[in-house]
C-alpha cells in the first residue's frame, strides 16, 4: 500500500513536467503542423501569407508588387532616419548596426523585464535624445519601420527566449494564452481562423496560415489605404471578433508579438509588404 | 380651511407623489447604468471587455438624460450582461493553449 | 408614500412575471437555451438576417442555397430536418455550438446575445426550412 502511494506521488510530480511542452517543442509542433497542412507550399513561401496558398490572389498581388504601394513610406523613413535630432544625434547613434536591425526584435529586455519591439526601441531612442515619442498607429514611426524593414530584407527571424530569465518564458506564455483564448462577443481565438481553418474561405477571402504572419511588417493594406503595423492588425482582428482592442504597444500585444514571432523563427523577413 | 388651502394641500400631495415616482425611476436607471459600468470594469480587469459595451453604456446615459428611461434601462442591462459574459469568458479561457491536433501525427 | 412605491414595485414584479411568459420580448440572458423559448419566427426575415454581413452573416462560413460567394468554414446548410431531430435541437446548436462541441468555431448567437430574441426565432425558423 505505501508503495502504491509513493507511485502516485512520484507520478504526480513527473506527469506535469512530461506534459508541459517547452517553447522550442511548441515551435517545432507549430511549424510541423503548417507544413503538414500545406505539403505543396515550400517552406520559404509561407512568408507570402495567403499568396503562398491561393494562386488567383497571388496573381493580383504580384501585379500590385510591380509598383509597390509602400515605396513612398520607405523614402520618407530613410529621410527621417538620416535627419538629426535637435541635439545633433541621429537614430544611427542609438542603433550603430542600423538600419538593418529588424530581426533583432522583438527581444527580451532583461533590465526592464519586458518585451521590447522595434517601435518601442525607436521611441526609446527619441526619448533618450530629448525628442517627443511618435504615435504608434500611423505617420513617421511607421515610415521608419518601413525603411528599416526594407533594409532588413533577407534576414532570418530569430527570436530568443533566454532560459536564465523566467520572466521571458512568462511573457511568451502570456502571449500564447492571448493567442489561443476565445474573446469578444463572437467568441473566436486567433487560432480559430489561422490554424485549422487556414486556407478555408471566409466569404471570398482565404484565411492565411499563422506561419508567415510576422515576416512582412509594416504592411500596406488596401483596406487601410496606407502602411500600418502588426499591432494595428492585432487591434483590427480583436475588434472584428467584437472584443475591445488593447492599446498599440501594450504589454498584451508585445507579449503576443513575442510569442507569434518566436513561432515564426527561421522564416525570412520580407517587409514591407502589401496585403488586401 | 378654505377652498384655496385644499387646493394647496392637493397640489403638494400630487407634486410629491409624481416626484417620487420620477425619483424612483431615476434611481432605477442610475442603478442599472452603475451596474453595467461595474460589470464592464470587472471584464476589463481580466482583459475580457467586449467591443461595444462602453458604447452601450454611453448610449444608455444619453437616453436617460433624454427622459427615455425604460429604453435606457434595457440598454444598460444589455451592457451589464455583456460585461458579465466577457468576464466569464476571460476566466474560462485564462489557460488557453495549443489545440491537441497541432501535436498530432499526420 | 411607502404604499405608492410598494405598488410600483408590485406592478413592476407583475410585469416581470408577464415578460417571462412572452420570451420573444424578454432578453436572451442565461447560459442555456430557455426550454420555453418561442421559436415561431418569420423564415423570410430570418433569411435576410442570415445573409446580412452585419447580422447573422451565416454565409461567410456556410453554403446556403440562394446565397452568392459563400465561405467554406462550416458545413453546407442543407437537409437540416434530417440532421436535427427537432427545431428545438437546431435552436440549441445556434444558441451555443460549444455545448455540443467545445472546439466549435461558430459564435454563440443566443448565449452572447448577438441576435435579439426575434432575430433568433427568425433565423432558427429559416435554417429549419433548408
Amino acid at each position: 500500500m505505501p508503495r502504491l502511494i509513493l507511485f502516485w506521488v512520484i507520478l504526480g510530480f513527473i506527469a506535469p513536467l512530461a506534459l508541459a511542452a517547452t517553447p522550442a517543442e511548441e515551435q517545432a509542433a507549430f511549424q510541423g503542423y503548417f507544413k503538414r497542412r500545406f505539403p505543396s507550399v515550400p517552406e520559404n513561401e509561407f512568408k507570402n501569407g495567403v499568396y503562398a496558398i491561393d494562386p488567383v490572389m497571388r496573381a493580383n498581388w504580384e501585379a500590385i508588387e510591380e509598383f509597390p504601394p509602400y515605396e513612398q513610406a520607405i523614402a520618407r523613413g530613410e529621410e527621417l532616419w538620416k535627419t538629426p535630432f535637435a541635439n545633433g544625434r541621429t537614430y544611427a547613434d542609438c542603433f550603430p548596426d542600423g538600419p538593418a536591425i529588424a530581426n533583432r526584435y522583438p527581444r527580451w529586455d532583461r533590465e526592464h523585464g519586458t518585451v521590447v519591439t522595434l517601435s518601442l526601441a525607436l521611441n526609446d531612442c527619441r526619448k533618450a535624445n530629448g525628442e517627443e515619442p511618435l504615435p504608434y498607429n500611423k505617420g513617421p514611426l511607421v515610415d521608419l519601420l518601413a525603411y528599416i524593414a526594407y533594409q532588413s530584407r533577407g534576414q532570418i527571424t530569430q527570436v530568443e527566449i533566454p532560459e536564465d530569465d523566467p520572466r521571458a518564458l512568462e511573457a511568451y506564455t502570456k502571449g500564447k494564452r492571448f493567442y489561443f483564448a476565445r474573446r469578444g462577443q463572437l467568441n473566436f481565438s486567433c487560432a480559430h481562423c489561422h490554424f485549422a481553418n487556414s486556407g478555408a474561405k471566409l466569404r471570398t477571402e482565404t484565411l492565411s496560415p499563422a506561419l508567415g504572419h510576422t515576416t512582412h511588417w509594416p504592411v500596406y493594406r488596401s483596406e487601410w489605404g496606407e502602411v500600418g503595423t502588426l499591432h494595428r492588425r492585432f487591434a483590427g482582428c480583436n475588434e472584428q471578433v467584437r472584443a475591445k482592442a488593447f492599446p498599440l504597444e501594450s504589454e498584451e500585444y508585445r507579449n503576443l508579438e513575442y510569442f507569434l514571432t518566436y513561432m515564426n523563427n527561421g522564416q525570412e523577413l520580407n517587409g514591407p509588404g502589401a496585403r488586401k | 380651511m378654505g377652498y384655496i388651502d385644499w387646493v394647496r394641500i392637493g397640489s403638494i400631495i400630487l407634486l410629491v407623489a409624481t416626484n417620487s415616482a420620477w425619483a424612483e425611476e431615476n434611481t432605477e436607471v442610475e442603478q442599472a447604468i452603475a451596474a453595467a459600468e461595474g460589470a464592464r470594469q470587472q471584464a476589463a480587469s481580466v482583459g475580457g471587455e467586449w467591443r461595444d459595451t462602453a458604447k452601450l453604456i454611453a448610449k444608455a446615459k444619453e437616453l436617460a438624460q433624454a427622459g427615455q428611461i425604460q429604453e435606457a434601462i434595457a440598454l444598460a442591462n444589455r451592457a451589464r450582461r455583456q460585461g458579465e459574459l466577457g468576464y466569464e469568458q476571460a476566466l474560462r479561457e485564462q489557460n488557453a493553449d495549443f489545440p491537441a491536433y497541432v501535436f498530432g501525427k499526420p | 408614500m411607502s404604499l405608492f412605491s410598494d405598488q410600483t414595485a408590485y406592478w413592476r414584479r407583475l410585469a416581470g412575471l408577464l415578460a417571462c411568459l412572452i420570451p420573444l420580448t424578454a432578453p436572451l440572458a442565461g447560459a442555456e437555451l430557455p426550454e420555453a423559448i418561442n421559436l415561431d419566427g418569420d423564415p423570410e426575415s430570418g433569411r435576410q438576417i442570415a445573409f446580412d454581413r452585419a447580422k447573422g452573416n451565416c454565409v461567410s462560413c456556410h453554403v446556403i442555397a440562394g446565397a452568392t460567394s459563400p465561405g467554406s468554414i462550416g458545413p453546407v446548410l442543407t437537409a437540416i430536418q434530417t440532421r436535427f431531430p427537432s427545431k428545438h435541437e437546431l435552436a440549441k446548436q445556434i444558441w451555443d455550438p460549444t455545448v455540443r462541441n467545445p472546439d466549435a468555431v461558430m459564435p454563440p448567437f443566443g448565449k452572447h446575445e448577438i441576435f435579439t430574441p426575434k432575430e433568433f426565432a427568425d433565423v432558427v425558423s429559416f435554417i429549419w426550412t433548408l
